[in-house]
């Protein structure tokens, strides 16, 4: 085991937003910003690779250890429960696992409830909780199609700020949990790279609560 | 080695330590391939989450192949409380590992004491579990904790039981941000909230590690703990070892079957614990055994995905 330390990100604008913390936090890496089409991006002297991966792939990568650290959402985490320490909150990315539908969608209980969505387990978790059989429809995006189709009841998806929802005549019917970024570690990178584990996450924390007092 | 060619690296692996046990005198123990069904029914959470496969003997009785060793081990082992048995297995169980879908056939070696387990056996179960992973690779790390610290400090805080298995999995996880969420939801006091967050954040080399976590000491539980470790600690003694042993109380096995020590033994390039294994009293006496057991297990087959495989 090479002493780099390996990260994965979620590609688009949150990884981006999440490596810019990195960066902050003196764990940049100059090759990022240059525009080629690589796939991995290394810093010698700092001894730190940086890779994007699809979002909800970045647990993966983690869990079976191809990256040391990750940053992954809530949403993937409590849909996947990989085998990983989850060591910090980002705060990043902050939005909400929610139900959502027509209004009153929920209401009758007569008939098994249809969901359509891309995290079946949260789903399933979530409404056998209530006691309430449901049939889980996966799907891989646009969810807010399913239930204007007649493909499904209801909707579990991750919710921003419900401005799709409500232009589509649906709306939150319920809140699951509060979705954040957060940083995730290999357990056997955890025991092996211990002291730049734990250096990273000193200083990304540091940085973190600098930039809230700037907020404030 | 001359057959190196003609046997994996797991294979190798458990050559070695068979070796390595018979010759600290553990006798091989053989358990049967197949146990009815309902004993790992009734002891559910003493097992890894997995699905069973099962099947209908010839006389009616559901069958199961065996997921687990050691609770077979505990449940047909005689006892002697004099002579405490001191038996090593290597053996194939089937289950559906962590993240899969499918059935694996995987193979384990281990070892367990079972009797009248004092300081000396305890200490031995350690230095095997060393040696095992030293057998695996020059570097390794192996990581202790003891459940009643843990379960001390919970009982301290006094959770409601529903969310003391949440606060428990947050501490599995070194999740101190949910963990603090959680406490402060149940209303605990500030003085509370901290220890438990410590605890979880409480990692590294032993002799340091055990200095703060005397530190977090709320009960006599907890003190006891802290002392069993001490003492291993010192036994144990020698620089080279020490280097290698690392204290995380986020090492967690179900606290209705073991009591004490815990431990999990990683190695460079294997993502996942290769070794785990602790000590359950708890699950003698829920068998009924007038005995305690400590013993651990080597999960071999994680060596065959190892990156430039070989001993």
């Amino acid at each position: 085991m090479s002493d780099i330390l390996s990260v994965a990100l979620p590609k688009g604008r949150l990884g981006e937003r999440a490596y810019s913390i990195f960066e902050r936090a003196g764990f940049g890496c100059a090759e990022i910003h240059e525009n080629s089409r690589k796939l991995i991006f290394d810093d010698e002297i700092r001894g730190i690779r940086y890779f994007w991966a699809k979002p909800s792939d970045v647990a993966s990568y983690v869990e079976y250890g191809a990256a040391d650290v990750g940053v992954a959402g809530l949403d993937v985490l409590l849909e996947q429960k990989p085998e990983v320490f989850e060591l910090l909150d980002l705060h990043l990315g902050q939005c909400a696992m929610a139900v959502a539908g027509r209004a009153r969608a929920l209401d009758s209980r007569g008939e098994t409830l249809k969901v359509a969505t891309k995290f079946p387990n949260v789903a399933l978790r979530h409404f056998s909780e209530q006691g309430r059989e449901i049939e889980v429809i996966k799907l891989h995006g646009s969810i807010e199609l399913a239930p204007l189709v007649g493909l499904s009841d209801v909707i579990v998806d991750i919710v921003e700020t419900g401005k799709t929802l409500r232009e589509n005549g649906l709306e939150v019917l319920e809140t699951i949990f509060d979705i954040s970024s957060r940083l995730i570690v290999n357990k056997a990178a955890f025991r092996f790279k211990n002291e730049r584990v734990l250096e990273l996450c000193r200083k990304l924390e540091m940085e973190l609560a600098r930039e809230e007092k700037i907020d404030d | 080695m001359e057959n190196a060619d003609f046997e994996t690296p797991s294979e190798q692996a458990a050559f070695a330590l068979r070796r390595l046990f018979s010759r600290y005198g553990y006798k091989r123990y053989r358990v049967n391939k197949f146990e009815e069904y309902g004993i790992y029914l009734e002891y559910k959470n003493f097992l890894p989450q997995s699905p069973i496969i099962t099947f209908t003997d010839l006389g009616g009785r559901l069958l199961a192949m065996k997921p687990d060793v050691t609770l077979s081990i505990a449940k047909n082992a005689p006892v002697d409380l004099k002579n405490p048995a001191k038996l090593f297995y290597t053996e194939n169980v089937y289950r559906v590992p962590h993240g899969s879908r499918e059935f694996r056939e995987i193979a384990q070696v281990g070892l367990e004491c079972i009797g009248n387990v004092d300081v000396y056996s305890q200490c031995e179960t350690v230095l095997l579990a060393c040696k095992s992973l030293e057998t695996l690779s020059e570097r390794y790390v192996l990581t202790l904790s003891h459940m009643g610290f843990v379960s001390g400090l919970l009982s301290w805080c006094s959770l409601p039981a529903a969310l003391e298995e949440q606060a428990l999995r947050y501490i599995e996880h070194k999740n101190a941000h949910e963990l603090a969420r959680l406490c402060q939801g149940a209303g605990l006091s500030r003085e509370k909230c901290e220890a438990l967050g410590s605890l979880s954040k409480l990692s590294g080399p032993i002799a340091e590690t055990l200095e703060s976590a005397r530190q977090l000491v709320r009960n006599d539980a907890m003190c006891a703990a802290i002392d069993e470790l001490q003492s291993l600690c010192d036994a144990l003694g020698g620089a080279v070892l020490k280097e290698c042993l690392t204290l995380d109380f986020s090492v967690i096995n179900d606290l209705s079957y073991y009591n004490g020590l815990i431990f999990q033994g990683y190695v460079p390039d294997i993502p996942r614990a290769v070794l785990s294994g602790g000590r359950y009293d708890k699950l003698m006496e829920k068998l009924g055994k007038k005995a305690q057991a400590i013993g651990f297990a080597v999960y071999v087959n994680e060596l065959e995905n190892r990156e430039g495989a070989g001993l």
